[in-house]
């Protein structure tokens, strides 16, 4: 009980002491498929058109978020790694705290995880392998996973499988991504399924699970489908 | 300021008293050893996270049909490698397609498997537990199962002070166990650290001087392995077609290379190469004078023929066999951990 009371007391002192006003910025990923919502929390997302496109899975790692004012860095997030899911909305949504009067008109993040943390053993958190976003047979973690099935696809069930990602020259997938933003408190940050597989020719390519230049390719389709205005 | 100090004393005392009962162990570099590639400092040895690390690696609970464990095809007595077939053996009788390494030293690799797939300690054993002619499991499957026992609880608080079972805790423990598998104390090391009445045999030191002008430009002192990669001259088995390191790099110059095997313990690490190809170490010195295949990526070293004579074979023989370490080979701190798994109530 005194121990409680000593910790109690730190932590008071230091909020008191330390603790100054912040500024919150609520960043929100809306997963779309043209213009309708791709949400997988309740069970599959059936494509709105006559693509015979259903997604299943839809996860990806964003990390380095930093925000900008005329082109100039203010602030970068600290320990930023960040699993995004479509089925599990909460994972959707970031807040982020930076000090008070952070006055931006530009933000970036990188579309998967660096080289750096990649070569850096067992993390945790977002990171941690158990999460289904680190290969197995070959180090590194998949930075950005897509799987459904459709029509198109002359594979078992129909099935299509996106794992991108590969940390190492000339193979890297690391993709930087800018987004111009006019609101300092909420940002919907859209990404738009449509425009990665309307540039797929889903009979041809529909299995890409390791790292090489298709990755890199589609690593880099995949960074020009994020916006902030609709 | 002096009630900060109080305080501060206070929220030390409290860490250090919930953290009670494990102790920190100092990882110890061999005299005239390179400084390790193991970051110990993103994951600090301490005796409750290596024991658990070791009930790990003795548990088959890490295999879909809890049947294999990482001793399975890792066993202490030939050098944490497996020796009846050729070929590691998994669930179900399924057979990969590369023969286990001997697994010690790991402190000092940078990367692993024959191809350098795995690029940290860590992660390392995701691919056994995932691979299905192995350990045909996942590692959340692994946690699901863990979380469940009473026999983890108990090990996960005395390592971490709560029983939550991360994938990052469950990998950091496995390394720390593998970590302490140093070998360093062979009739080799014994003539290196001038231990009195211990000295090479005039074959010894024969075998000693023919291998350092053949073959210690790869198997370097004291690791015996550069612990890079090179082609030394195998044929392709047509059945595996194995092409090694370029399947990481798929770069056309790492066609036919493969990690540079420590020759500690070698004695007892048959059979040899990445396909277990050689059964005694005699096939192995043959291989190097007389079967050596040529090719765009051969080792310059290798290209022109090692000529040996009958006596410098024998000779070069007595001298690997210098370097079996029996004190690792039987180290208790290395078995299976008895008092883990027979003792205490299980579930
Ligand atoms: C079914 C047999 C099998 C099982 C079970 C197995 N391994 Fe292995 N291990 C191998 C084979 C085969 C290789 C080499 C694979 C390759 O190069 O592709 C290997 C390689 C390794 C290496 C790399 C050594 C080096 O120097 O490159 C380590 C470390 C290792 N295993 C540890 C483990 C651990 C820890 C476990 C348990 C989680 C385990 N192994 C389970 C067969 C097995
Ligand atoms: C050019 C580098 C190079 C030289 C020189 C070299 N080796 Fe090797 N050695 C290797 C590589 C690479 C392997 C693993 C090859 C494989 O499995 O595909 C290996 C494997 C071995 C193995 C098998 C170890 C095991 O556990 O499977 C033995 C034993 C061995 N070498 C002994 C020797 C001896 C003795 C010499 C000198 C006559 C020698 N090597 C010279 C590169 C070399």
């Amino acid at each position: 009980m005194v121990r409680v009371i000593f910790c109690l007391g730190f932590v008071s002192f230091w909020v008191s002491t330390i603790a100054q006003p912040k500024n919150n910025l609520l960043l929100q990923f809306v997963p779309v498929y043209a213009r309708e919502v791709v949400r997988l929390d309740s069970g599959i997302f059936i494509c709105p058109d006559s693509s015979g496109i259903q997604i299943e899975t839809f996860r990806f790692y964003i990390s380095r978020v930093s925000v900008y004012k005329n082109e100039k860095l203010l602030w970068t997030e600290p320990m930023s790694f960040h699993l995004l899911d479509a089925a599990i909305p909460a994972s959707l949504k970031l807040s982020l705290v930076m000090p008070a009067g952070t006055s931006f008109d530009q933000i970036s993040f990188n579309l998967g995880v660096d080289s750096f943390t990649n070569v850096s053993g067992a993390l945790g958190g977002d990171l941690d392998p158990s999460r289904g976003m680190y290969w197995t047979w070959q180090s590194g973690y998949i930075n950005w996973k897509l799987e459904g099935t459709a029509a198109a696809a002359p594979t078992r069930n129909h099935e299509f499988h996106f794992h991108i990602g590969g940390y190492s020259a000339p193979f890297a997938t690391l993709t930087p991504v800018i987004l111009k933003v006019d609101n300092q408190q909420n940002v919907n940050v859209f990404v738009d399924l449509h425009r990665f597989l309307n540039g797929i020719d889903l009979k041809t390519e529909n299995n890409i699970m390791i790292p090489g230049h298709n990755a890199v390719r589609l690593a880099k389709k995949a960074g020009t489908i994020f916006y902030t205005n609709p | 300021m002096k009630k900060y100090v109080i305080v501060l004393i206070g929220l030390l005392w409290y860490m250090a008293a919930s953290l009670k009962g494990d102790t920190t162990v100092r990882f110890h570099v061999p005299a005239g050893w390179p400084a390790p590639v193991y970051d110990f400092t993103k994951n600090p040895p301490s005796a409750a996270k290596i024991l658990l690390g070791r009930a790990l690696f003795y548990d088959p609970v890490l295999s879909a049909d809890s049947t294999i464990s990482c001793t399975s095809c890792h066993l202490q007595y030939t050098a944490f490698t497996h020796v009846d077939h050729t070929l590691s053996h998994g669930i179900k009788g399924s057979i990969g397609t590369r023969n286990a390494p001997a697994t010690m030293n790991l402190a000092w690799s940078k990367l692993f498997m024959w191809d350098g797939a795995v690029n940290h300690l860590d992660v390392q054993p995701l691919a056994p537990i995932a691979h299905p002619a192995e350990m045909g499991s996942s590692l959340d499957s692994v946690i699901f199962r863990l979380q469940r026992s009473t026999t983890y609880k108990k090990l996960f608080i005395s390592a971490f002070g709560d029983s939550i079972v991360t994938g990052e805790r469950l990998l950091k423990s496995i390394s720390q166990f593998m970590l302490t598998l140093v070998s360093a104390n062979s009739k080799y090391d014994q003539v290196k650290n001038k231990v009195p009445g211990v000295a090479f045999s005039l074959v010894e030191e024969k075998g000693y001087s023919l291998f350092r002008e053949h073959c210690a430009s790869c198997h370097t002192e004291p690791l015996f392995t550069t612990n890079s990669f090179a082609n030394n001259g195998l044929a392709v088995d047509t059945t595996l077609n194995d092409y090694g390191r370029i399947r990481i790099t798929h770069a056309a110059k790492d066609s036919l290379l493969f990690k540079i095997p420590t020759l500690r313990n070698v004695e007892y690490s048959y059979p040899y190469m990445h396909d277990g190809r050689f059964k005694r170490l005699q096939d192995v010195i043959n291989h190097y004078t007389s079967g050596i295949v040529q090719h765009k990526t051969l080792s310059p070293e290798l290209m022109r023929p090692i000529v040996l004579s009958a006596d410098d074979k024998v000779d070069l023989l007595a001298f690997l066999l210098t370097l079996t370490d029996k004190k690792f080979l039987f180290n208790p701190d290395y078995s299976f951990p008895k008092e883990i798994f027979l003792n205490p109530a299980k579930e």
